[in-house]
């Protein structure tokens, strides 16, 4: 039996026992749940839904179904203890852009990714999030082999229902990884990302989230140098309403082994109402005398000289609140921009998280 | 006299239960350039903030009215609808917001609070180069985010263009002159007297005749303790350079 008290993550009772237990109640695999029919068009398409995955038919030779039963390892995987899930291998290779689009998904799906790019390759990944009426249990491993590289651009176009998004990024030495997230998040959302850099490694994580009265979304990154000279780059951007519980664990670790790190982290959190809740736990564990690293966290409400300025010009007062969150999360993106290439959202996505999904 | 453009009736502001202003009143005509001048302290920029209703400067008693209507019941933005237009004494940097498009949003948001149609995007562009040209503001500056890195004069000459593009019926200068060198000071007084006309009116807020040698004044009016307490024309503002303001805050 699965006990949501050992769930981590913005520590209400109401979330902890009230708005996970779907997510409990995930399904073990179903022997229905299959590759069907290829995609009539695009490239580097993989369809998920609840009964089933479709692809687009380039990816047929870059995929293999298999279940997977799931052992209890972290308080991820305890949701599905001793449960099979379907457990997905992509291959990716020379210079792949593929999308993970979960957008059709209604109802429950446990799912496994195993992930690998080839030595010296350049890819690029969409995930698209499920609708509101979706539990998503996701884990993704991700091998990132020598001197390769991988943008991952996390977008919900909507809010969530409730997703546990668990993913392990490997980076073999001199490989890069950027990883652009943009959420409204949903009745429950944990997102954790995991990276593991070899010598020489660059890891660039951005992440921006806008809650609505009533959402949630636990945002955890965890970067590990475990070897030389390599870099690592954390900037977070929150907007909470009232009633919404908005998190941020950001943790740089440095082991012995990483002489000459360079690892930055920042979070800024604008809190819109006074109901309004954050937590926040910038961390960082250095084991190793010869590195660089530096975290910042900042919380307050929006600037209201700028409001005022904005006000006197003529501009109402609703307009003038979604120029400045626009402008917050803008930042957020052309911060990441030289990072993520063309896997970027585009101006309307981001009008629309500066808006905030209904 | 012409009708007047602004009339502050017996006013009376507080910050945080602290009254600033105490009973004050004044008449600025339409088409008229008139000065307010006082020692630090005596609620010059409480009175600028007041009137484009800003959050925290309570109004607790009497009234402004522009072009005859009373604006209290009006938030910032309608206020500027209405015709009002605070230069600030420090004009707030917005990294993010290009320059130029605050200023068409600006534009547009007014047009839509007045019922009219908006400005052709080409003529905007138009219009926007001209004033920058004439206020020696480069291209860019209209690209840069609004404020972000600008020094004092080029903030302050930020303001003049809004002032030249939004025309408002009423421009308050909130202490424009200050941080600016010489030859700032004369491009944004230049600025300034290109846009008096017989439909709109200014109140010039400083510490220093300085400004004064460039906008010349109507009228110059001593605000201390929260009241005028003296008003003369243009000769008004030398003497108080030569005497101080000793004699009017002693009153």
């Amino acid at each position: 039996m699965f006990d949501a008290s050992l769930l981590p993550g913005p520590r209400t009772e109401g979330w902890r026992h009230g708005k996970i237990s779907q997510l409990a109640d995930l399904p073990s695999f179903s022997q229905h749940w299959s590759v069907g029919d290829d995609l009539d068009s695009g490239h580097g398409r993989l369809l998920f839904a609840a009964d089933g995955l479709r692809m687009s038919q380039d990816m047929r030779s870059k995929c293999h179904l298999a279940p997977k039963m799931v052992h209890a390892e972290d308080v991820h995987a305890m949701l599905m203890n001793n449960k099979t899930v379907p457990q997905l291998d992509i291959f990716l290779g020379r210079s792949d852009d593929v999308t993970l689009d979960f957008s059709s998904l209604h109802g429950s799906l446990p799912l496994q990714l195993n992930i690998t790019l080839e030595d010296a390759s350049t890819s690029s990944i969409s995930f698209h999030g499920a609708a509101a009426d979706a539990s998503l249990w996701l884990r993704i491993n991700i091998q990132i082999a020598h001197g390769a590289s991988l943008k991952f651009l996390q977008h919900d176009g909507a809010a969530s229902g409730h997703r546990l998004f668990d993913m392990q990024v490997t980076q073999s030495a001199q490989s890069s990884f950027a990883f652009l997230s943009l959420s409204h998040g949903g009745r429950y959302v944990r997102d954790e990302i995991t990276c593991r850099l070899a010598s020489n490694c660059k890891a660039d994580l951005f992440a921006g989230h806008h809650l609505q009265s009533g959402r949630h979304r636990d945002l955890r990154f965890r970067v590990d140098h475990l070897g030389m000279q390599s870099t690592s780059n954390q900037d977070v951007r929150c907007v909470v309403h009232d009633r919404a519980v908005s998190g941020f664990d950001g943790l740089i670790h440095v082991s012995e082994a990483g002489a000459q790190t360079e690892a930055y982290q920042e979070s800024k959190v604008v809190l819109m109402e006074d109901g309004a809740l954050h937590h926040g736990k910038p961390e960082l564990e250095i084991f190793q005398d010869d590195v660089v690293c530096s975290h910042g966290a900042a919380i307050g409400q929006l600037d209201k000289d700028a409001l005022f300025y904005l006000m006197s010009r003529g501009i109402a007062e609703d307009d003038a609140r979604d120029m400045l969150l626009e402008a917050f999360f803008s930042g957020l993106v052309e911060s990441a921009t030289p990072f993520m290439g063309h896997v970027i959202p585009s101006n309307e996505d981001m009008l629309h998280l500066a808006r905030g999904a209904a | 006299m012409s009708n007047p453009m602004l009339e502050v009736c017996d006013l009376a502001v507080e910050i945080g239960g602290k009254r600033i202003i105490n009973g004050m009143n004044l008449v600025v005509p339409a088409g008229e350039v008139h000065a307010i001048m006082g020692p630090n302290g005596a609620g010059k920029s409480t009175l600028s903030y007041a009137m484009a209703g800003r959050p925290g400067y309570d109004i607790v008693g009497g009234d402004i009215l522009l072009d005859g209507q009373s604006i209290l019941g009006l938030d910032v933005s309608e206020r500027a609808a209405a015709g009002m237009f605070l230069a600030l004494q420090y004009p707030v940097e917005i990294p993010g917001v290009a320059n130029m498009s605050f200023l068409k949003t600006a534009l547009e948001s007014l047009a839509k609070a007045r019922g009219q149609e908006k400005q052709a995007t080409v003529e905007f562009m138009r219009q926007v180069k001209a004033e920058a040209r004439a206020l020696q503001i480069s291209e860019d500056m209209l690209r840069r985010p609004l404020n972000v890195g600008f020094s004092g004069g080029e903030k302050k000459r930020n303001e003049a263009l809004q002032l030249a593009m939004l025309a408002p019926k009423m421009a308050v200068l909130d202490e424009t002159d200050s941080g600016l060198d010489i030859d700032a000071l004369k491009i944004v007084a230049e600025g300034v007297n290109r846009m008096r006309d017989p439909a709109r009116s200014f109140l010039v807020i400083t510490h220093y005749q300085r400004l004064l040698d460039y906008i010349v004044p109507d009228q110059v009016h001593v605000l201390a303790a929260g009241k005028i307490v003296a008003s003369g024309g243009a000769d008004l503002a030398r003497e108080l350079e030569e005497s101080g303001y000793a004699a009017y805050e002693a009153a």
